[in-house]
Parts: structure tokens; sequence; C-alpha cells
């Protein structure tokens, strides 16, 4: 279990963490979102013990900050960067980490062996990194954090820049079926898509705090915002906005008399939407399409995450 | 003990697959052994064939030398002191500047190949860290001091020798100087370059600042060559010591930068 309380961190005048809390449970996935500079890499990089917090604390599988050894051998960690040797060949490069963990040279070749293979590497293992693809240093990477098997997996960024292809492998390999009840894993992303596939919880850090958290079920309901429901029509008039001035729940109605398009705002399409659609046949509209605009949860974290205008105050409501 | 062999062992693979540090690490040595051995050859050359310039060269030189030459001829004693006078702490330049070019890549070159935050979260103790980092640069860095040392008894020798009954070089403050305070100097520099490095922003600026630790060579040779003897049989026993407490002191100061973290923001 990861255990984050009440972290403080700055960098000179830059607060990096402002009171960030949270809990990651055994054997689960969680998801930290957020944009660049939200916090994310801070966080993880207290994790592993690399910077201290300048206040709070942090536990991982019972061990404290006090206890780096400990936590640097229950946690494998992807920073940023794959932090590759390049003159290394792949072999080499996973030998020395494995020796580095403590495996002696035969579990050492066994797991590099097991790893290679799962990461589709064992023709490359003679190859110096430098000459390796980005997905291939990335996969490199993964092997090196994976040699010592460890329970608690901290991932930053582990799929950018990576091609569809190679991301969905290496989401399958990390986060996949066989994975998923054995480890726990941090995961810092910007990619809301890959969250909602990957996290069993997830939390959107804004200024070094949680601005919202939950499943990716409770964020929507939570955090859902309205969703622009857009209605093309056979012939627009009027008449129709003056329908759906009288539903309750709607707003923002705008009539595109050129365009044949109504469209509206609401909290709750899936109620909204039938009366709609009722009220506007009742009045001799013809109905083309109706078109639910954007994931909520999208909406809801542009802007969650989004600076906040000088001119529009307390907008965003901040748990 | 073990972790820090696998992280020199890494790096030595590094330096040697790096064609220019080491081109410029197997250029460096005989080049600077050569330039010395060439400029007793001409020095002793000149001497020889202008013996009416000897007893002007003598009474020209600081009294503490001359005082430490009794019982030699004019002749030996011109043919002995350049390399007393300005021989060792030249010698001293060659683990300096060895060290330097491995050890300024030490931290600042990991952490702008983005390399450092990996190697920190692998389950090492502080001073398997630090004894890592000092061994890549330490052990080479000796090994070629020693080796120049061969070639240098070898090539001085042949000059100097012939002019003397029993050999005069190397004598007792050489082989004192080579193998035990070349180690401490070497190791007190090392350390000091990896401090260097572990706060430097960049390869570069770890380089530049590694240019300091050269003054108190320089500083060294220019006290010997005033007559202020630093290298003799009275004085090398506390330029050990000296050392000695340096070294404690920068490792002391290496285990708590480490512990305090090197990422940490300066």
């Amino acid at each position: 279990m990861i255990l984050i309380q009440d972290v403080h961190k700055r960098f000179g005048s830059q607060k990096a963490l402002d009171g960030l809390s949270l809990r990651v449970p055994e054997g689960k996935v969680f998801g930290l979102i957020g944009p660049n500079g939200a916090g994310k890499t801070t966080t993880i990089r207290i994790l592993c013990g690399l910077i201290r917090p300048d206040q709070g604390s942090v536990q991982i599988n019972g061990a404290g900050l006090d206890e780096p050894l400990k936590i640097r051998r229950r946690v494998g960690a992807l920073i940023e960067q794959p932090g590759l040797y390049g003159r290394l060949t792949l072999i080499e490069y996973l030998t020395f980490f494995a020796r580095l963990h403590e495996l002696d040279r035969s579990r050492a070749r066994k797991r590099i062996h097991e790893l290679l293979e799962l990461l589709e590497l064992e023709n490359h293992v003679l190859e110096r990194l430098q000459g390796f693809s980005l997905g291939m240093k990335q996969k490199a990477a993964l092997a090196r954090i994976l040699l010592h098997d460890p329970p608690i997996l901290l991932l930053d960024e582990p799929t950018a820049g990576l091609d569809p292809l190679i991301t969905k492998k290496v989401r399958d390999h990390i986060l996949g079926p066989n994975d998923r009840t054995k480890k726990t894993v941090l995961v810092s992303t910007h990619n809301l898509d890959e969250a909602s596939r990957v996290c069993d919880e997830i939390a959107i850090i804004r200024k070094g705090r949680i601005a919202a958290k939950g499943s990716w079920e409770e964020l929507q309901r939570q955090l859902g915002g309205k969703r622009q429901v857009t209605l093309r029509l056979g012939e627009a008039r009027e008449s129709y906005r003056a329908a759906l001035e009288e539903v309750q729940g709607l707003s923002e109605i705008r009539l595109d008399i050129e365009g044949r398009r109504l469209s509206y705002s609401t909290h709750e399409p899936a109620q909204i939407n039938p009366e709609v659609v009722a009220r506007l046949v009742g009045r001799g509209a013809a109905i083309v399409s109706v078109e639910i605009g954007g994931t909520s949860l999208e909406n809801a974290y542009l802007e969650l995450t989004r600076e906040p205008d000088a001119t529009q105050p307390g907008k965003v409501e901040i748990r | 003990m073990k972790k820090a062999w696998f992280i020199a062992a890494k790096e030595w693979r590094e330096i040697r697959r790096d064609f220019y540090v080491l081109g410029i690490l197997l250029l460096l040595p005989p080049v600077m052994v050569g330039t010395l051995v060439l400029l007793i050859y001409f020095y002793m050359t000149f001497f020889l064939h202008n013996l009416d310039q000897i007893q002007t060269m003598l009474s020209s030189m600081p009294s503490a030398y001359i005082e430490g030459l009794a019982g030699y001829s004019d002749v030996q004693k011109v043919a002995v002191l350049p390399i007393k006078i300005i021989g060792i702490p030249f010698f001293l330049l060659i683990p300096l500047l060895i060290s330097g070019i491995i050890t300024s890549d030490s931290f600042a070159g990991e952490r702008e190949r983005n390399t450092l935050e990996t190697l920190l979260t692998a389950p090492l103790k502080e001073h398997e860290l630090l004894l890592g980092k000092a061994l890549t640069p330490f052990l080479p860095a000796l090994l070629i001091t020693w080796i120049s040392f061969g070639f240098l008894t070898a090539g001085i020798s042949r000059i100097l020798n012939p002019h003397f009954l029993s050999p005069v070089f190397p004598d007792r403050v050489w082989n004192l100087s080579m193998f035990l305070l070349v180690p401490l100097f070497l190791a007190g520099t090392v350390l000091a370059e990896i401090l260097i490095s572990c706060r430097a922003s960049s390869v570069k600026s770890a380089s530049a600042l590694n240019m300091l630790l050269s003054f108190p060579v320089l500083g060294a040779m220019l006290l010997q060559s005033a007559g202020f003897v630093l290298f003799s049989s009275s004085t090398l026993p506390w330029l050990i010591l000296l050392m000695t407490l340096v070294d404690a002191g920068l490792f002391w100061m290496g285990l708590k930068i480490l512990h305090r973290g090197v990422l940490e923001p300066q």
C-alpha cells in the first residue's frame, strides 16, 4: 500500500506539492492525472526517495522515507526518461541493475530472459542501447523496473511518446490481467483515455493538491458537468427553441436556423433527451440525429486543471 | 562493497567504448613523461657542453637544495637537481588530469544523460555509491600513474645514473611519493572531483571547477622550485598524514551530500 499524508514540497519560491494526501490500496492501479507542473513527477520522486518532502509523511508497504533501501527494494520506478546507459548493450544494462538488486548470476539470467521474452526484446540483447528506438528504450526501462519483481510500481508517463501499438503492449505487459492482482501501481499520465482503461482509482492533481478523486465512474458522476447535446433537424424553426425553454434542466439553448441545428447543455442527457425529443416531435420537428458532445470527464478535467480566470473567481470548485 | 565494484565495472565498460576519452587517457601519460624526460635530457646535454655554467647555476639555486646534495660533485648536483625540484609535483599532474577527465562525467554526466535518477532508484547505500563512483577514476588513474612512473624511471635512469656510482633515481623520496603519497593524493582528488560533480549542473561546469584542483599542485611546483622543499624525507610523512586526514574529511563530506540527495535543487 502507498500512503501519502499532507506532503509539501517547494523548489525555491515555487510550490510543487501543497498538502498532497492519497492512499493507494494494495493490488490497485491508481492514476495521477494532471497538467505539466501539477506535481505528478515530484510525487513519484518523493515516493522513490529521490527528493525529500519539506513536510508530511510517506509510507510504502510500511516503510517510511527514513528507510530508503527498503523502499527501493519494494519499488520499481520509471521516472520521466527511460534512463539508459547508451554505451551498454541491453543485456549488460539489465545485468548491471539485476546485480544492484541483489539477484545472483543465475537468477538474474533467468529473470532477464523472462522479461526479454515478455517484452519481445530477445533479439536485441547484444545491441547497444543508444541505437534503440524510443519504444524499445521504454521497453528496456520497463524490463529494468520489473527485474526484482517489485510489489509496487511507480510509473511516470510510461507511454509518453510511444506509438499506439507499443502503448498497448506496454499497457498490457505492466497493467495487464496477469499482474493486476499482484502489484500496486501508481501511474501518472496526461492521458485520460489511458487512465480510464487501466486505473481502478484516479486522482486529478492540480497545483500540488488533489482536486478530485475516485473511480472513473465516480468521477464521471462527481464532475461530469454539463454535456452539450446537438440535434440535427430537417428544418429549424424558432418555435422549437421556445418548446425547449419549458424543459427543466436545460441551459444554453441555441438555434442555428441555417445550419438546421438545435443545441443545449444539460447535466443529465439520459433523462432530458427523451423529453426534448418528444416535445420537438410534438411540434412537428423532423429529428435527423442526436449527438452528445465530448466525454464529460474530459471537460471536467480541463475545467479543473485550467488556470483560474481572475475575472471569475471560484468558478471551479476544488475538493 | 560488491555493488561498488558493479558500478565501477559498468563505468569502465562505458569508458572503454568512448573512443575520445579512452584516447586522451592513453595519450596523456606518454606526453607528460616524454616531456619530463626530454626536459632533463636537454638540460643535462646543455650543462655537459657548458661546464663553465655549472657554478653559476648552482649558486642561483636555493640553498636548501644544495645542502641536501653534499657529497656529490658539481656535475652530479646539476644532474639531480631538476628531478628533485619539479619532478614530483609535475608528476602529480598525471593522476590529477586523468581522474579529472573521468570524474567530471561522474554525477554531472549522469544527470545530463538522465540516468542519475535511474541509478538512485536502485537499492544502494551511500558508501557503495560513493565508493563505486570513486573507484572508477581511482584505479585507472593509479595504474596509469604507476606505469608512467615505470617509463619515467627507465628514461631518467638512462640519463642520470651513468653519472653516478650507484643509481640515484628513483630515490626514497620518489618511491615513497609514488607508492604512498600518490594514492592518497589521488583519493583526495577523486573525492573532491566527485563532490564537484555532485553539485555541478553540467559536465562542462564540473570540468571547469576541476581545473581549480590543479592550483594546489601548481602551487606545490612553485614552492618546490623556490626552495621551500615539500617533497623530502623529513616533510613527506607529514604530507602523507595531511592527505590521509583530507581524504577522510572528503569521504565524510561525500557521504553527507549523498545522504541529503544529489537531486535536490542547489
